[in-house]
């Protein structure tokens, strides 16, 4: 059975809920509210939800990637794009754009905290398909040295033979 | 090279049978998310029943016909409301024998009173007569209320100094009231009179659907009643309710019954998440025994040769049970952090949804719960390798290489 | 200096029949001692009690009478610990069948030993100058699975030798080997015995066991010496 890259698997379901949850589970508002004087004032956490949407399909694309790359030093590459973006999930609800200031409004309540656990997660999955990528090309160099010093050494004990 | 170390060669076990390591680390956080979980809500609701038994210093209420469950659903939930009583009827509380204090107050919802807010719950108090708010209100404020000032309750945006906006007219914010776990959170009070005034001089105020026998300049929405000591509360609330109930088209609520049907469903809800933690933990003790039962018939061989290199019995289970706690220790910390972690960022979410006062515990608290927890999380694995343990005493290391042969 | 002594050495199983339980004798009233420094080989046809006898001999089996001195201490007076603990400084043993653990590589089987000993034992840079001793350095970081049978012999060997213990036991060192690598295998406890340790190897094959400087024949739990080229028996093969 082929092994299965956890690493991407996570992150496609990351970035999915990342994306899904602003709009699903935790609704934001709606773009801008009018206020008694005919003016509109624009809802923070609206944008943020947009913000999330896009980091959250980067996610998934990066995972979707990583079930197909194979080569440790690419997928090293691959692994940075969702630990920015998950960066960015948590970054933005609570400094970059923000929510809502009513602690009792949904977008505090729900959306802020699942973006930001989210997020997390998200950095974190990326931070082990690194680390993974590292602990492999570690090894192949390992192997490939003592498979190296081993024909050379070969390579000398057939030589010392033919002059013997 | 670093020295080999019994850690290095667990770490390599688990690691070669990531499948089955998962499973059971699984099993443990599953006891550990759902016990931490559990404590943490129970203590909420158990710091927010206690508060509501302290803030609520009264031991009736008295609202208008139907509207018993409205003021229970704003003191405990702070969804706003807006009824009316007619205030003779405290004036008639107080020559009846009995009744220690009356005050009364006036519920109003207001309307979204600025961008991005909810409607709040405008509370107007008597500041002659109140028992119940004005208490507490005193830790945070010492002076009388000016004509432009309110009292905010702790989830109120503005900070003490900023103006707030209700009915078109703005308030400064004179003080913020702690966290009280009820409706109080979300809610702003003011002087009684001013607040009818405000009501009155509104929008709202021309589209009033008041009973006719009501007053417009005096109506309330409630009457609070502290009864006099070693009075029967159940007898007062009959006497008054024969006498004035018809009158005044009266409903109400003992605040003792309140508070005893919100203990009775925490301790319910208590009760259920230790016998699900219970029957969780129960589940991972006897697979983790079940599976480590098999990793020692498995490993027969593996044991016999270690017995060979010099690994007496008591090393074999050190072995075994060092490969137990670190399969437990992962699953608890895994599982005690994500639950600590979601319960601080979901706190005001879970508060909501319950429906139920709940103040969440401090940062202290949470780690001294977190740790208790974690601990028994900890203690899992090796408790249940112990049948596994005592089997492995009995491996004859020349029978095991035998088997080989 | 008589490193080990065996003292009417017995051994008895139950076998479980159809018609009930019988009792047979694996070793019977065995009495022989070893010198420091000898190499000793002991045949016998398969049942005839050989392993038996050498995991009375390396104290992972408890004999049903008699006992064995090692370095003139009776070995079944010491508690698991000190067993245990002679087990991993003095006494080796080569296991027949592959012996090695699955899930970590060669050269941390090499080095197996370490987790039970003391922290002034062997340091790890042992293990590979075995590894390399018997030819196999490039395969350190392989595990177990992906070696051949000789591969996997010569390993635990390298493991056997790696606390430089006074005594090596090696049951059928050579069983499933084909003659090059027999030879190789043999060889290494030849150089490991010149060294100084002292060794003992049960084999069925007559070609390992003309390897033995003192030679034993086992047949039905018994042991007798067997003379060399001169018709002498060695002194130290008295009982």
């Amino acid at each position: 059975m082929k092994k299965i890259s956890w690493g991407a698997f996570f992150l496609v379901v990351l970035g999915t809920a990342i994306a899904l949850a602003p709009y699903f589970l935790f609704p934001v508002c709606q773009a801008s509210v009018p206020t008694a004087s005919g003016g509109a004032v624009p809802m923070k956490c609206f944008w943020t939800a947009r913000a999330a949407l896009g980091d959250g399909g980067v996610i998934v694309f990066s995972g979707l990637l990583l079930f197909f790359v194979k080569a440790p030093g690419v997928r090293l590459g691959i692994a940075l794009a969702p630990l920015l973006a998950g960066a960015l999930v948590a970054a933005t609800p609570q400094w970059l754009i923000g929510v809502c200031p009513g602690e009792m409004m949904a977008c505090r309540m729900g959306t802020l905290p699942a973006l930001t656990l989210l997020g997390g997660g998200a950095v974190i999955t990326a931070v082990c398909v690194a680390a993974g990528a590292g602990k492999s090309m570690t090894n192949s160099a390992q192997s490939a040295s003592l498979q190296a010093e081993a024909r050379f050494r070969a390579g000398k004990d057939r030589g010392a033979g033919e002059r013997a | 090279m670093t020295r080999l170390t019994q850690f290095d060669v667990i770490r390599r076990n688990l690691s070669r049978k990531p499948f089955r390591t998962g499973i059971l680390a699984a099993i443990v956080f599953l006891f550990s998310f759902t016990l931490y979980c559990g404590t943490v809500i129970s203590q909420g609701l158990g710091a927010g029943t206690r508060m509501m038994s302290e803030r609520l210093g009264a031991d009736v209420l008295f609202v208008p016909y139907g509207y018993d469950g409205k003021i229970q659903n704003s003191l405990l939930r702070g969804e706003p409301s807006s009824f009316y009583l007619d205030s003779r009827f405290a004036d008639d509380l107080r020559g009846e024998k009995g009744v220690d204090k009356v005050t009364s107050q006036l519920f109003i919802a207001t309307l979204r009173a600025a961008c991005c807010t909810l409607p709040v719950q405008l509370i107007g108090i008597d500041p002659r007569t109140d028992f119940v708010v004005r208490p507490w209100m005193a830790a945070v404020i010492d002076r009388p209320l000016g004509e432009s000032e309110v009292v905010v309750g702790h989830k109120i945006i503005g900070r003490v100094g900023e103006t707030i906006q209700l009915f078109n007219r703005e308030f400064i914010i004179a003080a913020r009231l702690d966290s009280t776990g009820m409706g109080f959170d979300t809610s702003v009070f003011m002087d009684l009179d001013r607040a009818r005034r405000l009501l009155l001089l509104s929008d709202l105020g021309p589209h009033l659907n008041l009973p006719d026998q009501l007053d417009r300049n005096t109506f309330v929405s409630s009457t609070l009643v502290k009864a006099s000591p070693l009075v029967d509360i159940k007898e007062l609330v009959n006497a008054l309710s024969q006498k004035y109930a018809v009158k005044y088209n009266l409903d109400f609520v003992v605040v003792a019954g309140m508070i005893s049907d919100i203990a009775s469903a925490l301790h319910m809800f208590s009760g259920f998440v230790y016998i699900f933690s219970g029957i969780v933990w129960a589940l991972a003790l006897v697979v983790i025994a079940l599976v480590f039962s098999a990793i020692v018939r498995e490993r027969r061989k593996e044991f016999g040769v270690l017995r060979v290199i010099g690994a007496s019995r008591a090393a074999l289970a050190q072995l075994v049970i060092t490969e137990a706690l670190l399969l437990s220790s992962a699953g608890a910390l895994l599982g005690t952090g994500t639950a600590g972690l979601i319960m601080r960022l979901f706190s005001a979410y879970i508060s909501v949804a319950l429906q139920l006062p709940s103040i969440s515990p401090g940062t202290a608290s949470l780690l001294f719960t977190g740790g208790g927890v974690f601990l028994l999380g900890l203690l899992t694995g090796p408790l249940a390798c112990l049948p596994a343990v005592r089997k492995l005493g009995r491996i004859d290391a020349y029978i095991a290489m035998r088997e080989e042969a | 200096m008589i490193l080990l002594r065996a003292v009417n050495l017995s051994k008895e199983f139950r076998r479980r029949h159809a018609q009930g339980h019988t009792s047979f004798s694996a070793v019977s009233k065995v009495n022989f001692s070893i010198a420091e420094g000898d190499m000793v080989t002991v045949t016998g046809r398969s049942g005839s009690g050989k392993t038996t006898l050498l995991t009375l001999l390396a104290g992972l089996a408890s004999p049903t009478s008699g006992t064995v001195l090692f370095k003139g201490e009776n070995m079944y007076v010491l508690s698991d610990r000190n067993l245990s603990s002679l087990r991993n400084k003095e006494i080796s043993f080569v296991p027949q069948g592959m012996g090695l653990l699955g899930n970590v590589t060669v050269l941390d089987n090499v080095r197996t030993p370490q987790l039970f000993a003391a922290e002034s034992g062997a340091d790890s840079g042992r293990a590979e100058f075995l590894l390399e001793a018997v030819g196999l350095r490039s395969l350190a970081l392989e595990y177990p699975q992906n070696l051949s049978g000789g591969e996997m012999r010569r390993v635990a060997i390298a493991r056997a030798l790696f606390n430089d213990p006074t005594l090596l036991i090696a049951d059928e060192p050579t069983s499933d080997l084909d003659p090059e690598n027999t030879r190789i295998v043999m060889e290494l406890l030849r150089k490991a015995n010149e060294q100084g340790t002292t060794i003992i190897v049960v084999t069925h094959e007559q070609d390992v066991a003309r390897y033995g400087s003192i030679r034993f024949f086992m047949d039905n739990g018994e042991l007798s010496p067997i003379a060399d080229i001169d018709g002498m028996v060695p002194p130290a093969q008295r009982g």
